[in-house]
């Protein structure tokens, strides 16, 4: 049987995705659940930091490809420059020369070269791993600065997941998702089973989460709401119960702000072993979590 | 893993998943597969690498399309699992066998 998804995510970043994921496979671990644990932040990783896996398994990821032009067989016909939208071809001391940085790997240069003289190179782009932490399983991965495909490298994260969970029988999989609502969101939401927001009561983070729920609707992933430092604006707070109950959301908790949880996170504790005055909340919390994923 | 078998999973290699880039047998996409040297069936199970993967029926007509060439094949039963379209994805597969059968 598919393993189920929970996938983390929030709009805008900062607002405590990866601080709850982590305390959320931190408590599935010590309540006994078996999962397998994604981090599908994959511009931004930093899940590793509070778990510290021991990799067994790494591998490179291959993205687009990338135009080459072989100077030695180029008739300087001009085509390929003209025809190339995205200006990345540039004649450098009289040779025909690709700007990596412009090209979209699109491979109509390659289409337009009369005599063969373009080559398509794939990238490496990253690199993927497969863990092991002191709480299960975890894939995760790092994207090189500057590169694209995201959401092709969130894709292969998930697949591996899925595929320890085929072959152990496992039947979760908790997924730090990315912030914004872009490539890597969609790939974290796709074949999700719950999605839940991470929002925090200020302006931009009401706003982004407005759009992250409209993203996991339009994939028909049903959502639930964490308010994260809850108590920093009542007010604010109280707009997101609003806009919640008016949608027929679930807020599943509110997390107060607390010091504990920065001291927590700079001493690399879970929040859940780092915070006991927060302790019966979480509980509650990832109960109702998992009671939504029923 | 008999020669047949073996066969099958070479020319697999040459099946790529053009969003990952990588064959379908290193990403583990085709399971179970059985096939009988006397008779020619063959059976396998694909998973596409998402629920929501956009190049499912692709994948599956590509891989059953290079199965079939393989001598020595002469029925392939594929089943798509844990994707959105399998449903449609089989329908295809078989349009794909009914195909033969008229050019044959």
């Amino acid at each position: 049987m598919r393993a189920k998804e929970i996938v983390f995510i929030s709009g805008k970043g900062g607002t405590g995705k990866t601080t709850i994921t982590s305390s959320f496979v931190n408590w599935l671990y010590k309540n006994g659940y078996e999962f397998v644990i994604a981090d599908a932040d994959v511009d931004a990783a930093d899940m590793h930091i509070l778990l510290a896996p021991r990799i067994l398994k790494k591998e490179s990821f291959i993205g687009k490809s990338i135009a080459e032009i072989r100077n030695d067989a180029c008739t300087s016909c001009d085509l390929c420059r003209q025809y190339c939208r995205f200006e990345a071809i540039d004649i450098i001391n009289s040779e025909y020369i690709v700007n990596p940085f412009r090209c979209d790997g699109c491979g109509l240069c390659q289409l337009v070269c009369p005599v063969d003289a373009i080559d398509m190179i794939p990238q490496t782009v990253g690199e993927w791993y497969v863990s092991d932490t002191n709480s299960g399983k975890m894939v995760h991965a790092k994207l090189y600065p500057g590169a694209e495909n995201s959401g092709n490298l969130v894709t292969m994260v998930k697949h591996q997941a899925h595929l320890i969970t085929d072959e152990n029988d496992i039947p979760l999989i908790v997924v730090d998702g990315p912030p914004g609502i872009g490539c890597p969101v969609t790939s974290s939401l796709s074949g999700a089973s719950y999605a839940i927001i991470a929002a925090e009561p200020t302006l931009s983070a009401i706003h982004d989460m407005e759009r992250a729920i409209a993203t996991a609707k339009h994939f028909n992933v049903p959502v639930g709401i964490i308010i994260n430092k809850a108590t920093l604006n009542e007010k604010n707070t109280q707009s997101i119960k609003d806009y919640a109950n008016k949608r027929d959301i679930p807020v599943i908790g509110e997390i107060p702000f607390s010091r504990c949880v920065v001291d927590s996170l700079v001493d690399l504790k879970f929040t859940t072993d780092g915070c006991p005055e927060l302790r019966d909340i979480f509980d509650k919390m990832f109960k109702k979590i998992l009671e939504g994923l029923k | 893993m008999n020669n047949l078998e073996e066969r099958i999973i070479n020319e697999l290699k040459q099946v790529y998943d053009p969003e990952l880039r990588q064959d379908v047998v290193s990403l583990k996409l085709v399971r179970d597969l059985k096939a009988d040297e006397k008779t020619g069936e063959v059976s396998l199970v694909f998973k596409p690498t998402a629920f929501i993967c956009p190049i499912g029926i692709q994948l599956a007509l590509m891989i059953k399309q290079a199965i079939v060439k393989v001598e020595g094949v002469k029925k392939v039963d594929m089943e798509v699992i844990d994707f959105v379209y399998a449903k449609q994805a089989m329908e295809y597969l078989k349009q794909l066998d009914e195909k033969e059968k008229e050019e044959n």
